[in-house]
């Protein structure tokens, strides 16, 4: 933090402050790795966990590959959605054999293939009961919605690639089933 | 000691009925014995010459709580079919041991019987081929399960997968890895190290030649042991802890998902980023606006409406006092025909009854649609007003039940 204490006390704030407000705050988006307001930020996490929490009251939740503010909201119907989506997703890719941390991390994807797995799906009833994922047109919405918040990267109209910011839903998936799992342990 | 065949007898026996034997060798990895039910039903098509004459070539072997195949045969087969449980690391530490006992008296030797000697070399070099090949077979055992686990071929529920994948880590290859780590003080690779150094000044210092040759021999090994560890240890570190690592993240994600997904809208969800926009007015001022906009679209029509009367401007007429039907309404239901009702009172109070005013008592109702409830009867109703007849559908209007007086009518 770069405080001045002349005659008046003056802050003065880091170079590119303006695109980490924006992008945490007015977009409502992951900051990622690479991104060069994710530098700023990194260069002065102590600052800026600070300046949300005193002038908003929320917290930024910082990770080694990407950073967001938490809503503060109890329940987020997009987080919902999200979670449906990389829920399915996950199970399908599993389920067609493929490396599943490897395919998200490192590999692009159609949305061609996605949308097969989605028509044929098993949780055809959850996606039905869910708006924004129940047909293909509402999906192409939702594949825009997760764009602008950087969960995913349009790389064209057939291609996408997820970010590191889909890491922190998946350990939200590790989360539940260790839960769960202690539940069972404690049960027996 | 077979005493009742030749040993080529019994092989081909052996060849004879190989599926006899493999289906008792899987067995007995499962079970570690043969239970006597497992047994018969194993052997229930074979005629009962075969299974005396397996007891009899001492293939398999009777114990009171059912059978096993000897020991000899059972590791034959295992070399055979390429199937064997991984060993347990403690299993392997008994080479240790046995490295440590041997090495101690090979370099203790003074001038005893040199017999003895070489005795031990050769016991030594026994002893390290057999740890070689356990080693070996048991990192592409493990190998094996890991991957067969991963592929999940066995359609194993994701948080079994998680338990065995833990399982296999905590007391096989981690343990496995101790044991090939050359770093580790404890570890048997550290030992062969110590033993290697030994042996390479001994196959040429020592006096006698033969006992040098026994010391080249096992140098030979001990430096081929040493790749072959390096080998194993790499696939251990490599491969091994790696996708027994990602499994068990993978099978974590899939089954906390699936729990997710079992309940997905009514289990709680990661706090997302939040969008927060500024602007200057509320949320809903844009249908504020729209509102307070339209009063004056509508307002030139009273006004022309007012000009094209020649009567002087009657208070009763202008104002329409809405308060007065709200508690008209209120007073008259439920009501079973609404249209009729609203023709009467507006006959009933008002000076000049016009379509204008109909229309006006009329969406009362939908003014006021929390209070009241409306269900279509069958038939409809003429009403003549003016020059205008309307054609209206016959409708009953309730109040709410659940609401009776508690709330009061919106205020003008």
């Amino acid at each position: 933090m770069n405080t001045d204490t002349t005659a008046e006390r003056r802050i003065t704030f880091p170079d590119g402050h303006q695109d980490v407000v924006e992008a945490l705050l007015v977009d409502g988006r992951f900051l990622l790795e690479g991104d060069p307001a994710f530098m700023t930020l990194k260069q002065h996490v102590d600052f800026y966990q600070a300046f949300f929490r005193e002038s908003f009251g929320l917290s930024l939740e910082y990770h080694s590959e990407y950073a967001f503010l938490q809503s503060g909201r109890d329940s987020d119907p997009l987080s919902r959605d999200v979670c449906i989506f990389l829920g399915v997703l996950c199970y399908e890719l599993d389920r067609e054999g493929y490396n599943l941390l490897e395919q998200l991390s490192f590999h692009t994807l159609e949305f061609e293939q996605v949308e097969q797995m989605f028509e044929m799906s098993s949780f055809r009833e959850v996606l039905d009961a869910t708006t924004n994922l129940q047909d293909a047109q509402a999906r192409r919405n939702f594949y825009n919605r997760l764009h602008r918040r950087r969960i995913i990267e349009k790389l064209d109209d057939q291609l996408f690639r997820f970010t590191p910011a889909h890491k922190y839903f998946l350990e939200f998936a590790r989360s539940v089933a260790r839960y769960n799992q202690r539940l069972a342990e404690e049960e027996e | 000691m077979i005493l009742k065949a030749e040993p080529d007898k019994a092989l081909r026996f052996l060849e004879d009925n190989f599926e006899l034997f493999r289906t008792l060798y899987r067995l007995q990895l499962e079970h570690s014995i043969i239970g006597r039910d497992l047994f018969e039903a194993a052997t229930e098509e074979k005629a009962d010459v075969i299974v005396k004459r397996m007891l009899d070539y001492k293939l398999v072997v009777s114990q009171p709580n059912g059978f096993r195949i000897n020991e000899p045969v059972r590791a034959f087969l295992a070399f055979l079919l390429n199937e064997f449980k991984p060993l347990l690391p403690e299993e392997l530490t008994k080479y240790r041991q046995a490295f440590l006992e041997l090495f101690k008296r090979i370099q203790a030797f003074r001038d005893d019987d040199i017999l003895i000697l070489a005795e031990r070399l050769d016991a030594f070099y026994q002893e390290l081929q057999e740890f070689l090949e356990n080693i070996e077979s048991n990192t592409s055992q493990l190998l094996r399960n890991s991957q067969y686990l991963k592929a999940n071929k066995g359609e194993i529920p994701y948080s079994e997968r998680v338990r065995r994948a833990r399982h296999l880590i905590e007391y096989y290859i981690e343990p496995l890895n101790r044991i090939l780590d050359v770093q580790k003080k404890q570890s048997i690779t550290n030992l062969l190290n110590q033993v290697s150094a030994y042996v390479n000044v001994e196959r040429f210092n020592h006096p006698h030649t033969g006992i040098r040759q026994r010391f080249e021999r096992l140098h030979e090994l001990l430096r081929e042991g040493e790749a072959r560890i390096l080998r194993q240890s790499h696939v251990v570190t490599r491969e091994l802890l790696p996708l027994i690592e990602r499994l068990q993240t993978e099978s974590e994600i899939l089954s906390g998902w699936l729990y997710f997904l079992e309940r997905p809208f009514l289990h709680e969800v990661p706090v997302m980023p939040a969008r927060r926009l500024f602007t200057l007015t509320g949320s809903n001022i844009g249908v504020g606006l729209e509102l307070f906009l339209q009063q004056f679209e509508r307002r030139p029509a009273d006004i022309v409406l007012k000009e094209e009367e020649t009567t002087p401007v009657n208070t009763r007429q202008v104002y329409f006092n809405r308060r007065h039907y709200q508690q008209a309404l209120k007073a008259a239901a439920p009501v079973s025909n609404y249209f009729e009702w609203c023709y009467e009172v507006m006959q009933a109070h008002e000076a000049m009854p016009t379509t204008e005013r109909f229309l006006k008592i009329g969406s009362l109702l939908f003014e006021e649609a929390d209070e009241y409830e409306a269900e279509f009867a069958t038939g409809r109703i003429q009403l003549q007003i003016e020059s205008a007849v309307f054609d209206l559908p016959v409708m009953e209007v309730r109040r709410k039940a659940q609401q009776t007086g508690a709330q009061k009518p919106t205020a003008v």
